[in-house]
């Protein structure tokens, strides 16, 4: 085995004891801790597929903000230490398992029955391409999303507004 | 000026943007009025416009520019029908005007997109401004609030599912243009691959369209939206979804029956779902929502056709759906005095108290069901043929069956209004305005079922 494959089944291993973690840890600062764990994981394993842009973006939006934004939303919520109840009853564990093996195996199905592509060398997209792409064959979707950002901005400080009127 | 119906649209936003930060806020509902009927205006008058834009990511041709017609025309009834009970709160008024603008911009980019970037972002920039403008109910304490977060959730959950079917979509074909898709697609359709990416990524409309599985949110939001919201929500964002379908589903005209056997159940079961649990509503809108959901499902048995034919039944009925279902809630928002929600009850004696609502109700009533000569049989027609003619006889049957059974409650809701005598016969005044917009509804529905033909002329060169 080599360096790459045992980092590799690290970075397996991390990103699922993470989403483990975070489903049925029972506080949700340790909830957090291990959706980070996952996020790291599957940026190891972006930069597995060539896509060390998208794995940069993973640890920067969802480490560095997303992560960032759930313990100020927790911090200001106070803490809970409650066990899960979903996990409680054996019932509901089985059948949350047959749905997670279901949809497991469906999707293995579908994937060992298709055939991707035939191309010799893997598909490819440099941190350049995209930069490119984005000033010109994706200038329409870049300009969108500056609209979509106002919107998104006037609609928080007004409902931000409107909740504090109505207190 | 290819865009013009969109610049104009992006100007009302900014002009209620800066009413609404404004000291003085003027009168926004006869503001409003004017330059939203300006807008269905601009909207005719740049129909024949054709170009592509921003490197073939941006298509302006007849199918995306009748849509934007009828997108900026439901816009401005919607807008005209608020105008007459302000059931929103006052001093939100001007941004609740510049969020249906801002919706209706991103619904008109959405017809015009043909890259599926623009698609997802202009699809998510119509349901930002439906998010936002869904709690701003007066007099109401917390229907609203779960209603905004319902619709809030499952619309995110229903995004986030379809950017997993065009991950896969870009994935096979190595490109997000939907004219290099479908070049590419042909080859992948007879795997499970391209069937999965495909479904997937007509989750995200179905959820607009609110067909069986992603139809969890209609009712609790239209029952907590407020009666203009629901309005909005029930009708524009629908046409902009069908027309997507269209766009969607026309890259696989070659699939296989499985893809139109998934469409086939999806479509039966939302029929005979909504219907079924129509039957024992009391509260109107929530009526309407299951109405809404056995809809989509009539308007999936054109899409599964997978024909021309099919499509060109899809407009057509997209269109009627438009004005029966903008006629059927204008009665809510006449008949309801404070904002609250009407219930059967409320429709007693309505043929005393006004017999042009009564009328305008019954109007609808007939043709959501589908009794002719209103639009609603005609259009109904159209989807049964197209579905028959591809040789679909089984959802035919089950949509001919399902139509009898919504039959009973679109029924009752005439029967309650015309036959049974309330106790007290306060007459319901209505203005000018309402009259007007009440003949226009009743002209509409009786033009699209007499005279199908003079629509059909424009629509038949706009489908592929």
């Amino acid at each position: 085995m080599t360096l790459g494959e045992l980092i590799f089944i690290f970075l397996l291993f991390v990103t699922f004891c993470g989403a483990l973690t975070t489903v049925i840890a029972r506080s949700l600062i340790y909830a957090l801790v291990g959706l980070v764990a996952t996020m790291f994981g599957i940026a190891g394993l972006y930069i597995y597929l060539n896509a060390p842009f998208i794995a940069m973006m993973q640890i920067l939006i969802y480490v560095g903000a997303v992560a960032i934004l759930i313990v100020f939303a927790i911090m200001l919520a106070g803490p809970f230490y409650k066990k899960p109840t979903e996990w409680s009853k054996v019932t509901k564990f089985l059948v949350s398992l047959i749905i997670a093996l279901f949809t497991y195996l469906l999707f293995m199905r579908i994937i060992l029955h298709s055939f991707l592509g035939g191309q010799d060398t893997a598909f490819m997209i440099t941190t350049k391409d995209i930069g490119r792409s984005l000033f010109d064959k994706l200038t329409f979707p870049f300009e969108l999303v500056s609209l979509l950002i106002v919107v998104s901005i006037i609609g928080a400080l007004m409902l931000a507004i409107f909740s504090k009127d109505r207190k | 000026m290819l865009l013009l119906p969109e610049l104009y649209m992006m100007l009302l936003a900014i002009i209620f943007l800066f009413i609404s930060i404004g000291k003085r806020k003027g009168n926004v509902v006869a503001c409003g009025q004017l330059l939203s009927i300006l807008g269905v205006v601009i909207s005719l008058s740049s129909i024949f416009f054709k170009g592509e834009l921003f490197y073939g990511a941006y298509r302006v041709d007849l199918f995306s520019q009748v849509f934007k017609v009828l997108l900026a025309a439901g816009y401005c009834l919607v807008i005209l029908m608020l105008g007459s009970k302000d059931e929103i709160e006052h001093e939100y008024i001007a941004e609740f005007y510049m969020f249906l603008s801002f919706s209706t911009l991103g619904l008109m980019m959405l017809v015009s997109s043909v890259e599926l970037i623009s698609i997802v972002l202009s699809l998510e920039i119509s349901s930002y401004s439906l998010y936002v403008i869904l709690p701003l109910r007066r007099a109401q304490v917390q229907v609203q609030h779960e209603a905004s977060i319902k619709y809030l959730f499952f619309g995110a959950i229903s995004s986030g599912i379809m950017l997993y079917g065009m991950g896969y979509l870009y994935g096979i074909c190595h490109s997000t243009f939907l004219t290099d898709i479908i070049r590419v697609l042909p080859k992948f359709l007879n795997q499970p691959i391209g069937i999965l990416a495909l479904v997937l990524t007509l989750t995200g409309f179905l959820f607009k369209l609110s067909l069986f599985p992603f139809h969890f949110w209609s009712p609790d939001v239209y029952e907590g939206a407020s009666h203009s919201t629901t309005t909005f929500i029930a009708t524009i964002p629908k046409i902009a979804a069908a027309a997507l379908l269209i766009r969607i589903t026309s890259m696989a005209y070659l699939a296989p029956p499985v893809l139109v056997q998934i469409l086939m159940v999806l479509a039966a079961l939302s029929m005979t779902f909504g219907n079924l649990v129509g039957l024992v509503q009391r509260d109107i809108k929530r009526l309407l929502a299951y109405s809404g959901i056995a809809h989509a499902g009539y308007i999936m048995m054109g899409i599964l056709a997978l024909s021309r034919e099919g499509n060109l039944s899809v407009v057509y009925y997209i269109t009627i759906y438009l004005f029966m279902n903008l006629a059927c809630l204008y009665t809510v928002i006449l008949l309801s005095k404070d904002g609250e929600n009407v219930t059967l009850d409320g429709l007693i004696g309505l043929s005393k108290r006004s017999p042009l609502l009564a009328f305008t109700l019954a109007t609808s009533a007939f043709s959501l069901a589908g009794i002719p000569p209103t639009g609603g049989f005609t259009g109904k027609l159209y989807l049964f043929i197209s579905a028959f003619r591809e040789g679909y006889l089984t959802i035919v049957i089950i949509g001919a069956v399902n139509t009898v059974i919504s039959i009973f409650y679109y029924l009752n809701l005439v029967r309650m209004s015309y036959s049974k005598e309330g106790n007290s016969v306060t007459p319901l005044k209505l203005s000018g305005m309402a009259k007007i917009i009440c003949l226009i509804f009743i002209f509409f529905i009786l033009a699209m079922g007499v005279t199908p033909s003079s629509f059909m002329g424009l629509f038949k060169h706009m489908v592929f």
